[in-house]
C-alpha cells in the first residue's frame, strides 16, 4: 500500500512530472519497423503525454517530429511525403527528417521566414525490428548489448500491443512470478509440439514437463529478488520432488522492461512504453538462440488479436475481454481463452486505468514489486537532481551489459544457481551468436 | 526567472516575472501585455514585437542581428536608438532591471 501522493509520482508520465522526466533520459520504443511496409510511410505517435508523427523520406531516414504543424498546427500526420520530407496539408510547408522547414509556399518571395522556422525533432534508432526513439534532455544513452539487440535480425522477432491502462500496473505482471500458477492455468496441458511461438507451452529444459503442468501443481514458488547492473534479477523456485527444482529465471531490465523465457529456445524482452498516464503499449522482441524465427506466422498470429493500424486487441473492456463462465468451469482458470498475453492484459487492464494502490494490499510473492518500486523512487530522486540514473549507459558501460540470463528448467543437482548459469552458457555456446554473459 | 518592468501605452507598468530562456515577447504574450504582438512566434519575420528599451541596471543585451535591424526599418511607430524587437531578447539572469517602453502601435 502506497500513499495517493507517492501513486502519483510512479504514473504520472507528462512533461515535467517526476517519473516522466526519468523516463524521458531512455531511449523508447516507439514504432514497429513493420508498421512502415505499407504505401505511405507515416505514423502518429503518443508517447508520454505528448504527440508526434514518425515518417520515412524518400531516402529512407526515419524522421520523429512534433504533430503540430509549426505555421498553424494542423496535423503533421496527415502530410504529404514529397520532395524530401514531410508537407503539411493546409499551407505546403515542408519539414525535413530533422525538423528542418525547406519550404513556405504561400510566403513572398524572398522571404527568410522558413529560415527562422525549426520544427521540434527527435533522434530515432532501429534496432531489430523496432524504432526507438530519444525524447530527453542531452545526449542519449548508448544502447546495452541486450541478447535482443545482439542477436542477428533473422534471430528476431519484434510486436507490439495496446493495454488500456498505466504503465506500471502492466510492468509490475512483468514481476509477479506467483500469478503464471493462477492467471495462465489450463486445466489440459496442450501438446507443445503444436505451439509455435506461444508462451508457456513447451517444456522446460531438462524435463519433459509441459511448462502448464508445472505452473498448475506448484503454486507456491519461493522467489528471490537480487539487484543486477540492468535492474533486478528473480529467481523462483517450484520443488516438484525430493530430487526435482523447477528453475524460472527472469528478470527486471530498468526501467521499463523484463526478460523472461518463452521457450528453451527464445526469450521475450518486453517494454511497456506510456502513451500517456491511462494507455501502454507493450513493445516485444523475441530473441532465438536456435534457429531463425518464423516471423510471418507469429505476426500473422498476433495480428489476429491485435488488428493494424493500432495494434488494439479485440478483446478488451467494452467486450469484458471475451469473458466466458462455461469456460472458466471447465478449461481455464480465467475463461477469457488460452492468449497467456489475453490473461495478462485482463489483469492490468481490470485494476481501472490507473492502478489505485492506496487500496492494494501486497503479500510475500510480491517481494519484487517491492523491490520494483524502490529502485524507481531512488532513480527517479536522482535524475530530479541530475544524477546519471541506472542504465543511462555510456557507451562502454552499454557494450559490457550483456544477456541477461532468463532461463527455465528442471534442476536435479540441487545447486540451482550452478544449474541455470551453466544451462545458459552451454545454450550461448550453441547459439549461431549467443556470445558470453558476464556471470 | 528575472523581472521585467513593462511600461503601457497608458503609462502603467507592469512586472513581470520571466523564465530563463524565454524572450521578452513571449513573457509579453503570455502575460497578456496590451501592445506587444509577436504575430510570427518570434521568427523575425514580423515586426510585429517592436519595443523601447527604457533602462537595464545590469548586464548587455544581445548584439542586433543584421535582419532585426532590416525589420526594424520597417515598424508601424517611430524608430528610435532604442528600439528592439522583443523576440530578439531572451532573458536571463544576467540582465538585471530591464525595462522596455510598449510603442503607440505595432501594425
Ligand atoms: S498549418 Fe501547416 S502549413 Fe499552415
Ligand atoms: S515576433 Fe515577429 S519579429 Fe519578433
Ligand atoms: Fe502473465
Amino acid at each position: 500500500m502506497i500513499s495517493q501522493e507517492q501513486n502519483d509520482t510512479y504514473t504520472r508520465v507528462g512533461p515535467g512530472s517526476q517519473c516522466g522526466e526519468l523516463l524521458r533520459l531512455y531511449w523508447q520504443p516507439v514504432a514497429l519497423v513493420d508498421e512502415f511496409e505499407g504505401p505511405r510511410p507515416v505514423r502518429p505517435v503518443r508517447l508520454l503525454g505528448q504527440n508526434f508523427v514518425l515518417f520515412r523520406d524518400e531516402q529512407g531516414r526515419y524522421g520523429l517530429l512534433d504533430r503540430d504543424c509549426p505555421h498553424r498546427n494542423a496535423d503533421l500526420a496527415f502530410g504529404r511525403l514529397e520532395n524530401g520530407g514531410l508537407r503539411c496539408p493546409f499551407h505546403g510547408w515542408l519539414f525535413d527528417v530533422d525538423g528542418k522547414c525547406l519550404e513556405t509556399p504561400a510566403e513572398p518571395v524572398g522571404s527568410k521566414l522558413c529560415q527562422r522556422i525549426r520544427q521540434g525533432s527527435y533522434p530515432v534508432e532501429v534496432r531489430s525490428g523496432v524504432i526507438f526513439a530519444y525524447i530527453g534532455k542531452g545526449e542519449p544513452p548508448a544502447f546495452p548489448a541486450l541478447d535482443c539487440f545482439v542477436a542477428p535480425d533473422t534471430h528476431t522477432f519484434a510486436f507490439k500491443g495496446l493495454w488500456e491502462c498505466n504503465w506500471l500496473q502492466s510492468l509490475e505482471v512483468g514481476m509477479d512470478p506467483a500469478h503464471a500458477s493462477f492467471l495462465h492455468r489450463f486445466f489440459e496441458d496442450e501438446d507443445p509440439e503444436a505451439s509455435y511461438g506461444k508462451q508457456f507451452r513447451a517444456t522446460s529444459i531438462d524435463s519433459d514437463l509441459p511448462i502448464t503442468k508445472v505452473l498448475r501443481e506448484y503454486d507456491r514458488p519461493e522467489i528471490a529478488v537480487a539487484a543486477a547492473d540492468h535492474g533486478l534479477r528473480l529467481t523462483t523456485l517450484r520443488p516438484i520432488d525430493e530430487t526435482q527444482t523447477h528453475v524460472r529465471v527472469t528478470n527486471i531490465v530498468f526501467p521499463q522492461a523484463f526478460v523472461i523465457p518463452m521457450s528453451p529456445e527464445v526469450t521475450i524482452t518486453q517494454w511497456h512504453v506510456p502513451v500517456d498516464d491511462h494507455n501502454n503499449y507493450w513493445f516485444t522482441i523475441f530473441t532465438s538462440f536456435t534457429g531463425p524465427l518464423d516471423k510471418k506466422t507469429m505476426r500473422e498470429q498476433r495480428l489476429a488479436t491485435y488488428p493494424e493500424p493500432d495494434y488494439r486487441p479485440l478483446r478488451n473492456r467494452s467486450n469484458a475481454w471475451g469473458y466466458d463462465p462455461s469456460e472458466q468451469k471447465a478449461a481455464t482458470y480465467l475463461g477469457m481463452g488460452f492468449d497467456i498475453n489475453i490473461h495478462d492484459q485482463w489483469a492490468c487492464e481490470s485494476q481501472g486505468p490507473i492502478q489505485d494502490r492506496t487500496r492494494e494490499h501486497l503479500g510475500t510473492s510480491d517481494k519484487a514489486i517491492i523491490a520494483y518500486r524502490r529502485l524507481l523512487s531512488a532513480e527517479i530522486a536522482k535524475a530530479a537532481s541530475g544524477e546519471t540514473p541506472l542504465m543511462h549507459l555510456d557507451a562502454t558501460a552499454a557494450a559490457a551489459l550483456k544477456g541477461p540470463v532468463s532461463f527455465d528448467g528442471v534442476d536435479r543437482s540441487g545447486d540451482t544457481e550452478r544449474y541455470w548459469r551453466e544451462g545458459d552458457a552451454r545454450r550461448r555456446a550453441a547459439a549461431p551468436w549467443g556470445g558470453e554473459v558476464e556471470a | 526567472m528575472t523581472d521585467v518592468t513593462f511600461i503601457l501605452h497608458d503609462g502603467t507598468r507592469r512586472i513581470v516575472d520571466v523564465a530563463d530562456g524565454i524572450s521578452v515577447m513571449q513573457a509579453a504574450v503570455m502575460e497578456n501585455i496590451k501592445g506587444i504582438d509577436g504575430e510570427c512566434g518570434g521568427c523575425l519575420s514580423c515586426a510585429t514585437c517592436h519595443v523601447y528599451v527604457e533602462s537595464l541596471e545590469a548586464g548587455e543585451l544581445p548584439a542586433k542581428d543584421p535582419d532585426e535591424d532590416a525589420l526594424l526599418e520597417g515598424v508601424a511607430a517611430e524608430l528610435r536608438p532604442e528600439s528592439r524587437l522583443a523576440c530578439q531578447i531572451v532573458m536571463s539572469p544576467a540582465l538585471v532591471g530591464l525595462v522596455v517602453r510598449v510603442p503607440e502601435r505595432q501594425v
